[in-house]
C-alpha cells in the first residue's frame, strides 16, 4: 500500500474527530507529510496497532500544553497537569482516529482491519527502534489547539519508501 | 431506571454519563470491561433500562458482554458506543443482540437521540 493510499484515511479522521468531539474550527495538515521517524518525539505519545489486511502502527505525539489544551476541549473541564484523565483522553483520540481511518483504508476485499488497544507514553527520555527495513510517514498538523503529528508504519508501505507521497 | 455504562476509557464514561445526567436516568453504573459489565448484569439484572457497550476492551470485548448477557435471557436494551464503523460489525453487533449503534467520535446530541430511540422511558 502507498503512503499515497494511506494517509488521506487518517488525516480525514483526525478532522472528523476535531471537529465533532472538540469543536475544533481550524485543523489542518501543516507542511508536508515525509518519510522519516522523528526520534525527536514530543512530551506524550500515544501508540495503536493496526492487523487484518495489513498490518501497522500508528502513533499520535503531542506536546504536554496540547495534550492539556485537547483534554479540556473533549472532557469540557481544565486540565493544568498530565493526569490520568489527560492520557486517557490521548488513548481514546488515537483509538478514535485510527478506528475512523480503518474503515477508509483499501482491504481490497480481505475484511475489517482489527484494532489493538491504545498504549500512551509520556516524557521525551526514551527511543523507539523498529526493525530496520521498517519506514514511517509522519503527518504534522496544526489546529487551535495546538500542533501535534501522526506517524504510520505499515508493514506494505516498505514498498513506497523511495517514493514519497 | 438506571444505566450501565461500559467503556474502558475513563473520559468516554465521564462524557457519557454526564449526557445521561440530563434525562431521566437514576443511576448511570459504571463498568470498565465486559467481564464486570456481564458481573453487573448478573447482579443487578432488571434495575438497569438501558446499556452503552464499547466493543473494544480489554479481558472481555463488548461484542463476548452482548452474547452473554442475551444468554442470559436478559432483554435490556444495549447501544454500542465504539469505533468499529464497518457495516459488517454493525451488522454482526445487531445479529447478537444490539438494538442501536453509535460510532465514535460522537456529538452529545446524538447519544440523546439515540436512547430516545431506543428507550422508550427516556
Amino acid at each position: 500500500m502507498k503512503a499515497s493510499d494511506l494517509a488521506p484515511p487518517f488525516t480525514e479522521s483526525v478532522t472528523t474527530m476535531f471537529t465533532t468531539m472538540l469543536d475544533c474550527k481550524s485543523i489542518q495538515v501543516s507542511g508536508q507529510p515525509s518519510f522519516k521517524h522523528d526520534s525527536s518525539l514530543l512530551d506524550i505519545t500515544a501508540f495503536i496497532g493496526l492487523s487484518g489486511p495489513d498490518r501497522g502502527t500508528v502513533t499520535l505525539t503531542l506536546s504536554k500544553q496540547t495534550a492539556l489544551n485537547l483534554a479540556s476541549a473533549f472532557i469540557g473541564m481544565e486540565y493544568e497537569e498530565v493526569d490520568e484523565d489527560v492520557t486517557d483522553c490521548v488513548a481514546e483520540m488515537i483509538n478514535m482516529i485510527a478506528g475512523g481511518a480503518k474503515v477508509n483504508l483499501p482491504n481490497e476485499g480481505n475484511g475489517p482491519y482489527e484494532l489493538g488497544l491504545p498504549t500512551v507514553v509520556q516524557g521525551k527520555d526514551y527511543t523507539i527502534s523498529s526493525p530496520a527495513k521498517e519506514v514511517w510517514f509522519d503527518i504534522p498538523f496544526e489546529s487551535d489547539l495546538g500542533v501535534f503529528r501522526l506517524q504510520l508504519s505499515f508493514e506494505s508501505m516498505k514498498a513506497d519508501n523511495q517514493h514519497p507521497a | 431506571m438506571n444505566a450501565l455504562i461500559v467503556d474502558d476509557s475513563g473520559v468516554i464514561r465521564k462524557i457519557i454519563a454526564k449526557t445521561l445526567s440530563q434525562t431521566n436516568v437514576d443511576e448511570a453504573i459504571q463498568a470498565t470491561d465486559g467481564q464486570e459489565a456481564v458481573d453487573i448484569v448478573a447482579d443487578k439484572g432488571d434495575d438497569i433500562g438501558i446499556i452503552l457497550l464499547d466493543w473494544n476492551m480489554p479481558n472481555k470485548s463488548g461484542l463476548e458482554a452482548l452474547k452473554e448477557i442475551r444468554g442470559m435471557g436478559y432483554k435490556t436494551p444495549v447501544i454500542m458506543v465504539t469505533t468499529e464503523a464497518e457495516k459488517s460489525r454493525v451488522i454482526e453487533a445487531i445479529k447478537a443482540g444490539a438494538n442501536n449503534y453509535i460510532v465514535k467520535p460522537f456529538t452529545p446530541d446524538v447519544i440523546q437521540k439515540k436512547l430516545k430511540d431506543t428507550c422508550d422511558w427516556i
